[in-house]
This record gives structure tokens, sequence and C-alpha cells, in this order.
């Protein structure tokens, strides 16, 4: 089991916190998200800063990273300034 | 024209008087810390003690200071650093700098010392020095709860009175941190400056600015950067990204990431703390955070101190990291050093070398620690003086965080190299934004060059220095800045192709942004998109300032600040970093990463105009207009 965790902005749209899923890479869940809640939220997940197990996917594989039982992917608002 | 009129107060004679800016200075350096560099090199002898007699203390606004302009109520202190021996800016939010241009002054110097505790009073146009040692042994609070609510208000708390060598001195609930502020103010016994007033700002162009601003605004609002992010989680929403990439200083800067993040990060503190958004005045971003904790209304914390006071020192509770955020600010002193030297002396303890009671891992004790460092109490004297002075004492100065002696902001460099060369370069020590601020075009914005990679990283970090010091002097927030990375790219995302493709285009542009660099004399317009500061700074001012001439400013004031260091004898030997981030890699298996300041300092030295020992060469000063 994987655990999908949404934040703003995608989490307004989804409407929930985060959900289970068997699904096997990155890209799986993005598909499913389009599927499951439509462009809009497809869009926002696609632009989120998407981390797997809290590290950015550009240091894994991007979209191809595959996902493993007790992995969470996370989809977290571009920012910066500090 | 209209030049800056600063008083001169003397704490020795209680006297103060006028100090016109004399108008060829004003034309070359402007205002804030550009400005505070030049006048602070002309007004004291080198080596002076920056607890001492001798010692000067400017505090000044910029032209755009208290005009409306987006982000434009700053005010800059200038002074001798206490950390590092160098260069001291310190910026802050909060009212006073406007109130005291209302009342009449573009800044102060504070000469001397008072034998007993004052308070300066600047009301509309005179200047007095009254008796305050009612005042003394009060927080910051209290004691800006002792002047009517109208007044800005400059204090210090008990850290600033008993020296505490990163004391800081704070304005409403906003902070000069850095550098010793409180600690400069302390040493003069000056416990409060306050002012009132109620004159307009000169503004050349009343009305083409007044439009100025309403684009600018606009632009703000409508962009994902500083109408979006910032707003939604200020700058704390930048602990998830910098342990995205492995940049979230853990332990000390052991490692780079926190499993345990998400406990501490500016999601959590929106979902679960924050009642309500606030500002500084005449800003339309509004960063910062109204947060509730033991049913009290206070400041969030900001990203530098969710860093330190959770993952650096191991910490999960948000609840402890926003009490001890308040309590630094009522004992006037900076989060960023006193948590980095906690993390020092925890390692230390961990290491066997000294226990000062504190441990990785706990933060349930520090409240208490925290307020007897802020009064010198026994041992804990030595944890006020700031991680260099302890290593030095103690040992284990490869793992005390700093750069000159100022300790680093809340960005692993091992992982952000060029934030590596901005901290060691950085005038006044391990400052991310003194330092050009590279670490959002590495590791925590939308766009990211390779971090690793040090090829282009000098040119750029020369480039952001000079900017950043540019609408620093002009008298702007720096998160104004943040919005000329293109509102287009947050929309597809940091893993679009095309996101991803500028990102390695931006790594080899070294050669790119030299060209830039050579060519600022001839970048004669000004855009919205990308410093929308200078034009408002021309409109302001009515002087010649276009995107290049604005940028020229920012390179005079950092080779001026560079010049006080070497006067003052820091040499190319502190353009340094401590040996965890130069010789260990953070990733055992991946030898990049570190940082290699021996691959990029010569290059940014040459690319300066600097010699090989650092030191800015005749030609690249008279090209600038710094006259020794
Ligand atoms: S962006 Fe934040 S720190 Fe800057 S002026 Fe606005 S409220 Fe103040």
């Amino acid at each position: 089991m994987k655990t999908i965790r949404y934040y703003a902005p995608i989490r307004g749209i989804v409407k929930k916190e985060s959900e289970e899923t068997e699904l096997g890479s990155v890209k799986d869940v993005l598909d499913y998200i389009k599927q499951a809640y439509g462009k809009d939220a497809f869009a926002a997940a696609k632009s989120a800063l998407i981390v797997v197990n809290d590290v950015s996917i550009g240091l894994y594989q991007g979209k191809k990273t595959p996902l493993a039982d007790g992995d969470t992917i996370g989809f977290l608002p571009v920012s910066g300034g500090g | 024209m209209k030049t800056p009129t600063y008083a001169l107060i003397d704490l020795n004679t209680r006297a103060s008087s006028r100090y016109e800016i004399p108008e060829s200075l004003y034309r070359r350096y402007i205002g804030g810390k550009t400005l505070g560099a030049r006048l602070l090199y002309d007004l004291t002898p080198a080596g002076v003690d920056p607890l001492g007699q001798d010692a000067v203390v400017i505090v000044n606004t910029s032209p755009a200071t208290g005009t409306g302009a987006p982000c434009s109520s700053r005010f800059n202190m200038t002074f001798k650093n206490v950390l590092t021996g160098g260069i001291a800016s310190s910026n802050c939010g909060g009212q006073f700098g406007v109130l005291m241009k209302r009342a009449g002054y573009d800044g102060i110097i504070l000469k001397g010392q008072s034998e007993t505790p004052c308070v300066i009073s600047i009301v509309d146009g005179r200047i007095e020095i009254t008796d305050a040692d009612e005042l003394w042994g009060k927080d910051t609070e209290e004691t800006q709860h002792a002047f009517p609510k109208i007044y800005g208000k400059l204090v210090i708390g008990p850290a600033g009175e008993h020296l505490v060598r990163y004391a800081a001195a704070v304005s409403g609930e906003r902070v000069a941190g850095r550098c010793g502020a409180g600690a400069v103010l302390g040493a003069k016994k000056i416990k409060a400056i306050v002012a009132y007033g109620t004159k307009r700002p000169e503004i050349h162009d009343r009305e083409k600015f007044a439009k100025y601003v309403d684009k600018w605004v606009r632009f703000l609002r409508g962009h994902p950067m500083t109408g979006e992010s910032l707003p939604t989680y200020g700058s704390a929403g930048l602990v998830s990204k910098a342990n995205a990439t492995n940049a979230l200083p853990t332990h000390n800067f052991k490692y780079g990431h926190f499993k345990d993040a998400h406990a501490v990060s500016g999601e959590t503190l929106a979902d679960k703390y924050l009642l309500r958004n606030s500002s500084c005045i005449s800003c339309p971003i509004r960063c910062e955070r109204r947060v509730e904790v033991d049913g009290k209304d206070v400041k969030g914390p900001e990203y530098e101190t969710c860093g330190f006071f959770g993952p650096n020192i191991d910490a999960v509770s948000m609840e402890n990291m926003i009490r001890l955020n308040y309590l630094c600010d009522s004992y006037g002193m900076d989060t960023i050093s006193l948590a980095s030297t906690l993390a020092f002396a925890m390692e230390l303890k961990e290491n066997g070398v000294a226990d000062f009671g504190v441990s990785f891992g706990n933060s349930d004790n520090l409240a208490d620690i925290v307020g007897k460092i802020a009064r010198r109490e026994g041992v804990y004297s030595d944890l006020a003086n700031g991680s260099k002075w302890m290593s030095e004492r103690y040992g284990g100065k490869e793992y005390a965080m700093h750069s000159k002696g100022l300790e680093m902001a809340s960005y692993e460099p091992r992982r952000s190299v060029g934030m590596g060369l901005g901290y060691a370069t950085s005038n006044r020590g391990g400052c991310h934004l003194n330092g050009g601020y590279l670490a959002l075009l590495e590791s925590v914005g939308v766009l990211s060059m390779d971090a690793l990679s040090t090829s282009a990283k000098p040119a750029f970090t020369a480039f952001f220095q000079n900017a950043l010091e540019a609408i620093s002097a002009a008298g702007f927030c720096l998160f104004s800045a943040q919005s000329f990375v293109p509102a287009v790219l947050f929309k597809i995302g940091p893993h679009h192709p095309v996101t991803r493709a500028i990102g390695k285009i931006a790594t080899h542009l070294g050669f790119g942004v030299r060209a830039l660099l050579w060519m600022m004399p001839v970048l004669r317009f000004n855009s919205v998109f990308l410093f929308p500061h200078a034009e408002a700074l021309r409109l302001v001012t009515g002087l010649p300032f276009y995107t290049g001439s604005f940028v020229r400013l920012g390179e005079r004031g950092y080779n001026m600040e560079r010049f006080y260091n070497y006067r003052e004898g820091l040499t190319k030997a502190d353009d340094s970093l401590p040996d965890r981030l130069t010789q260990t890699p953070q990733d055992p298996n991946n030898p990049k990463t570190v940082v290699r300041l021996d691959k990029m300092l010569p290059v940014y030295y040459r690319i300066r105009g600097w010699d090989k020992d650092g030191t800015p060469e005749k030609r690249t000063l008279r090209k600038l207009g710094v006259q020794a």
C-alpha cells in the first residue's frame, strides 16, 4: 500500500488530504488523478512539486519514478522565499 | 536636488546636529546599506571596537522608504559587525523607518556612548535624549508599550543590554536581526529610539509614480510567487521544498534531509496554527503569519526559524518553535545565530567535548536556556558569543556553521553550491541574501539549475549579489524581487521539460551572465518583469536609474562593503566555509556533494575585478567611483 498526500492548490480540487493506492509509479498516479478528478486536478498535480518520501522526483527518475510498498507520494505547492 | 538629511547624534554629550549628505555621495550611494557602508568607512578609523566608544551606528532609510511603493517600509542599520569584525547591515520592516523619515530625517548617525540608559526621540524634526533607567531590563514588547502607539519604535531587549553578540533590534514585531544590531545599541546604552512626524516623503514625479505603483501592485498580486505562494505559506513554505532537494540543514548541517520535516513545515503551520496574514506597511504580498500558541496571538516563525529550531536540532515540536520565536523577539535575539549556536553546542555534547544541557532532539528545555543566554547567566554567557567564538574556545571549528563569524542561513550549501559560494563571499558573513540567494535557483525554487555544478555559479552569484544589494539600497523588501521568475514556469511546474531545459541552460550560462554584467552601462530600459525597483527609484529621485545603472549601484555598494572589510583586515582566508561543507560529501556515495570553493573563488574574484587575493583592484574601484 502507498499513500498519496495532497496540498494546496490540488487539495482544494480533490477535496481530500490523502488517500491510499496500489499504483506502481508517479506517472500512474498522475493518470489516476486525471481520470478520477478531472483536468483541473491533473493540471495542478503536474505543476506541483512532486515528492516521493519527501524527496523531489527530480532527484529520482522524474515521472517514471517507481513507488514501492509503504512509499508516500506528495503534491506540494511550488514556492520560494526565505 | 533634495539630498538626504541625517542627524548626527553624540551620545557622549547628548547633543545632535543636522548632517546633509553631499549630492555627489547621494548620487553614487543613494541610501540604505550602500550609503551606510560609505558613511561608516568615512566616519570611523580602522580597527574600532564595534562595542566601544568610537563605534558608529547608522540607522537610515532609502529614497523609496514610506512612499507607498510595494514593500517599501524597510529601513537599514549599518555598523561594524559584532560577530565578524567587518561590515554589518541589518534590514527591518517595522514602522520606525517610515516615521523617522516623516519626522524629517532620512537617517541618524549615532556616535559615542551614553553613561546611563537613554531614549532618543525624534518628533517633528526635534531630537531629544532622555534617561531610560526605568526601561532598562524590560523586554522589547514592554519597552515598546511605554511609548505612544502611533510612534515608530526601534528598541532592544535584555540580550542587547547584555551585549549578546547576536542581539537584535526590534521595531513593532519586525526585527533587525543579524550581526549584533541590538548589541551595538546596547553598548551605547540606547534602550529605544522612537520617531513620529507627518512630513510627506519627497517624490520627484508623483503622478507617474502613483500610476507605476498601481501597475506594480497588480503585477505582484497576479504572480504565483508573490500573489499566492508567499501569502499562503509565508517563507515557512520552504521547509518542504528544501527537504525535497536534500538542502534542509539537519543535525547541525550534518545532513540535508529530515524525515519529520512535515511537522515543522509551512504547510503544517498553515493547516494547524495560522490565524491570519499580516504585513509590513504598504506591502501587497503580506507574507507575515499570525499564529496562536498558549492562547496568545503571536507572529509566526519564518523559514529560517522553522529550519533552525526544527530539523537543524532534530526537533519536531511546532509549539516549541513558535514559543522560541516569540521569546527571541522579546529578548531581542537573532533566531538564526542563536539556534545555530545551540546546534553547535549540541554537537559538542554529542562528541563529548562540553555539556551545556542541550541535546539534539529536545527543544523542551530551550525556552529556559534562551533566557539564560539573553542574560548571559553563568556558562551560558559563552553561547551568547556565537559559534565562531565557541569553536575557538572549545574546538570543533570544522562543524561551527558560520562564515566570517556570522552563522549561515537555513540552506545546506552542499546541495546548492552557488549558495555556498554566496555564503563564503557575502560581505556580512554567512548570509543567504547578501550572498546572492542562489538557493532559489538551485534547490528551493521552481527553476532548478544543476545544484552541484560549479560552472556558472560565480557569475550568477556576483550578478544576484549586486541586484539584491541595489534593491535593498533603494529601500525595498527583497521578497518583492521574487517575481522575476516568469509566472508561466509556476503554471507548468518544476518537472515540466521546458522548466528543466531552462534550468539546464542556465547551468551553463556563465559567459552569458558575465557578458550581462559587462553590459550594465548600456542596459537603459526598465521592466516591471525584471527590476521594477529601478523604475520606481527613477520616478522617486529623478535620477537616471535603469536596469543597468540600478544593478551597477548594487555593484558599487558591494565593492564599498568589501573595501571596508579589507580595511578592517578581512582577507581571502575569510571567504571560507567550515570543513564539513568543503571536505565531507553530504552523500558519501556522491563526491560532488561538497562546496568546491577552491574552484569557484578564483573565477568569482576575476568576474568581480578583484585580484587573486580577493582585494578590489584600483581600476575596479575607479570604474565604480569608489574612492578610498
Ligand atoms: S513581503 Fe513580507 S517581509 Fe516583505 S515587506 Fe511584505 S510583509 Fe514585510
